[in-house]
């Protein structure tokens, strides 16, 4: 076990080097630089100095080759020490301070309210097959999975406002926008915060819940649960314990694929319901070439993906026995 | 001397049909035997034949969508009432009580048989812990000493591993551990020794004949292999197309048989010395029905060198009483004179 962790981490580090190194030459890839897409930015007609635009590049230190800049920005990442925003003109640390606990805050419990909704659902599914209500979980699932969170967002914020006359969108209700922390405020909050969860989490809940079934289906039939069948056992108490132990750990382990998704799935849908997680961050930073800024939040989103994953494994080893190490 | 045995399990009439989709599988159609205490009783018969489903019907784990059609099973309870299985709930504490507690039950597959994911300790301690009020450390003590008793190696250790990390015949022990764990009155075997190497099937054969004298408890014994059949039983049930068709004292059965199924079963086995001495096997003629389209009157007709294609196409042979402790279920059983062969001293497949 210990070995396997030494080893993963090892890859790990390697694949967080080969991150880093993507999202910086990403970032690179658009012609012009941030100086172009600033001073495109200023207002019509202003008339810019060719001296001016190479003393603002030496200010940036964009005037350097790419691999120095490289260089540099890691080394300083190393340090915590992320660089500027050119559009902010703020720490890049100061703003994913401000915003990635919001991402994690809606994320995390996102993926906790994907498995605990999906595993019983696909366990229900799986053991009652065929009958009406395993149909129409599937046909749901199927449902939740074509449609695009952000369009379900969408008809949230046309269902919200149409019906309920409020608005949907953002982190509170209006009446609570300016006004000072209350218990009200924190629970507006995490009203707002659960349709997101909600929204975020219905493909990832369909996901799962599929993976489950069909999991659970093929060690159904297993001899071994014929086995504690006939040693006497409950049938529920005998499935939770035998086949859904095998079953789910596979599933589990899915997070690795699921993090990602829901981080993007979160940013996204974020930007729809005007909430501010980095997703919006990243979207205006991408947009504006604002590098240091698009570059850190997509290094740091990635290296939570990856410890996500990490972990994951590591539960996966821990929970099935037959994994040789 | 076998009646002065009490009965210990009576199956009667049985019926356990598949109702797929593609119409009425009758898996066991008429099945109908006796297991005294303390008996070994083989059963034998093609695959397909329903031995598997009649065996699960017993314990009332027929998997969907089979069902239990018609028929009884009673079985002589610990305090000696007789109790009818087939009428209990199938998920109830009763027959829950039984499964396990007084009839315990072993399969063909020692590679997935035991979970994976838990230890072979505490699959055993679970079972012992459902049918006997003990501690946990009490339980673990009573695992050893019974992974001891199936003659297993360095049982304090195996009982911490998982079932990956020991050979097949050892699963097959663990198996057998689990299923004495709780001495049962009736230990029901299908193919336990199948899927295992030829020393080692042995090797496993002489473990449950010691076991069950030790134990004092019957034996219900799935086999394709009639030289088992002669080792292991002193009785034996033969099977075709879901219903007993014979059932005799091992020797009858090879000596003497009455149904021209078991008759074509025996001579289709080589013996030794058989081939040398130039005699030819006969296979059974034919092919088992389809399921979905069994024969008229009696079911074995369609290869029967005996069929007289009036009574035997059109009317069900009853079981009957052909001899002592004989049942046969064919309308010329007293009168076909059917040879029969010298127990089969070679192992080899029915
Ligand atoms: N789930 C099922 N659905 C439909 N038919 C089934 C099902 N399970 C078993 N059967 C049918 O029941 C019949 C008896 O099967 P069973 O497993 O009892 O045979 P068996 O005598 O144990 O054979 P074998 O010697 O190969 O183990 C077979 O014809 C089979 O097709
Ligand atoms: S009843 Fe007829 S067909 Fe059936 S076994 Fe007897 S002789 Fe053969
Ligand atoms: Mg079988």
């Amino acid at each position: 076990m210990m070995n396997y962790a030494i080893r993963r981490s090892g890859q790990m580090l390697v694949t967080v080097f080969v991150i880093s190194v993507i999202a910086f030459v990403v970032i690179q890839l658009p012609p012009g630089d941030f100086v172009n897409s600033y001073l495109a930015t200023l207002s019509g007609g202003n008339i810019v100095t060719q001296d001016a635009i190479v003393a603002l590049r030496a200010q940036f230190g964009l005037d350097e080759n790419l691999v120095v800049q490289y260089w540099r920005w890691l080394t300083n990442l190393l340090q915590g020490n992320m660089g500027i925003s050119f559009q902010y003109q703020r720490t890049v640390l100061d703003l994913l301070a401000e915003r990635l606990p919001l991402t994690l805050a809606i994320t995390i419990p996102t993926a906790i309210f994907v498995y605990m909704v999906a595993i019983p659902i696909g366990i229900y599914s799986a053991v009652r097959q065929y009958s009406l209500v395993d149909y129409l979980l599937s046909f749901a699932g199927f449902i939740f999975l074509a449609v695009p969170n952000f369009l379900i967002a969408i008809i949230a914020i046309y269902i919200g406002y149409r019906y309920f006359g409020g608005g949907v969108g953002g982190l509170f209700s209006p009446e609570y926008e300016l006004a000072p922390w209350s218990i009200g405020k924190v629970l507006n909050m995490m009203q707002n915060m659960s349709l997101a969860i909600l929204i975020i989490g219905t493909s990832g809940v369909a996901a799962t819940m599929r993976v489950m079934r069909g999991m659970l289906l093929d060690e159904l039939s297993q001899a071994y649960v014929e086995t504690a069948r006939a040693k006497g056992l409950g049938e529920w108490r005998l499935i939770m314990k035998y086949p859904v132990r095998v079953a789910v750990s596979p599933v589990l382990s899915t997070i690795g694929f699921v993090l990602p998704a829901l981080i993007s799935g979160t940013e996204i849908t974020a930007t729809v319901l005007n909430i501010p997680t980095t997703g919006p961050l990243l979207l205006n930073a991408v947009r504006s070439q604002d590098m240091f800024l698009a570059a850190s939040i997509i290094f740091v989103l990635s290296i939570l993906t990856v410890i996500g994953t990490f972990i994951s494994d590591l539960l996966l080893v821990w929970a099935d026995p037959r994994i040789k190490l | 001397m076998n009646h002065d045995r009490h009965i210990l399990l009576e199956i009667d009439e049985l019926k356990t049909h598949y109702h797929t989709p593609q119409g009425v599988v009758k898996a066991v159609e008429g099945a109908s035997l006796k297991i005294r205490e303390g008996q070994a009783v083989g059963v034998v018969g093609e695959s397909g034949c329903g031995k598997s489903v009649m065996l699960r019907s017993i314990l009332r784990i027929v998997p969907q969508p089979g069902k239990i059609a018609a028929g009884t099973i009673r079985f002589r309870r610990k305090n000696g009432e007789m109790a009818d299985l087939t009428a209990m709930d199938s998920n109830g504490r009763a027959i829950r009580d039984i499964r396990g507690g007084e009839i315990a039950m072993i399969f063909q597959e020692p590679m997935s048989s035991l979970s994976p994911v838990h230890t072979i300790g505490d699959q055993i301690v679970e079972a012992i812990q459902l049918h006997k009020r003990v501690p946990a450390a009490k339980a673990r003590e009573m695992t050893i000493e019974i992974l001891a008793k199936v003659a297993m190696p360095r049982p304090d250790q195996i009982i911490d591993q998982y079932p990956h990390e020991i050979s097949g015949g050892m699963r097959q022990r663990a198996m057998i551990a689990m299923a004495l764990s709780c001495e049962p009155r009736l230990l029901i075997a299908d193919e336990p020794t199948t899927a295992l190497d030829v020393t080692t099937q042995a090797q496993i054969l002489a473990l449950m004949r010691r076991l069950q004298a030790e134990f004092g408890m019957a034996i219900l014994f799935v086999t394709h292999d009639l030289g088992v059949v002669a080792q292991m039983t002193e009785y034996v049930v033969v099977m075709y197309m879901g219903q007993v068709v014979e059932s005799a004292p091992v020797d009858d059965i090879f000596f003497a048989p009455r149904h021209p199924y078991t008759h074509a079963l025996l001579h289709s086995i080589p013996r030794l010395g058989q081939r040398s001495a130039g005699q030819r096997l006969e296979p059974i003629r034919g092919t088992v029905p389809d399921p979905f389209a069994r024969p008229s009157g009696c079911p074995f007709h369609t290869r029967c060198r005996f069929n007289d294609g009036q009574r035997c196409v059109s009317e069900l042979p009853a079981l009957r009483e052909v001899g002592p402790d004989h049942q046969a279920r064919c309308h010329y059983a007293e009168t076909l004179g059917l040879s029969g062969v010298a127990a089969p001293l070679e192992r080899v497949s029915a």
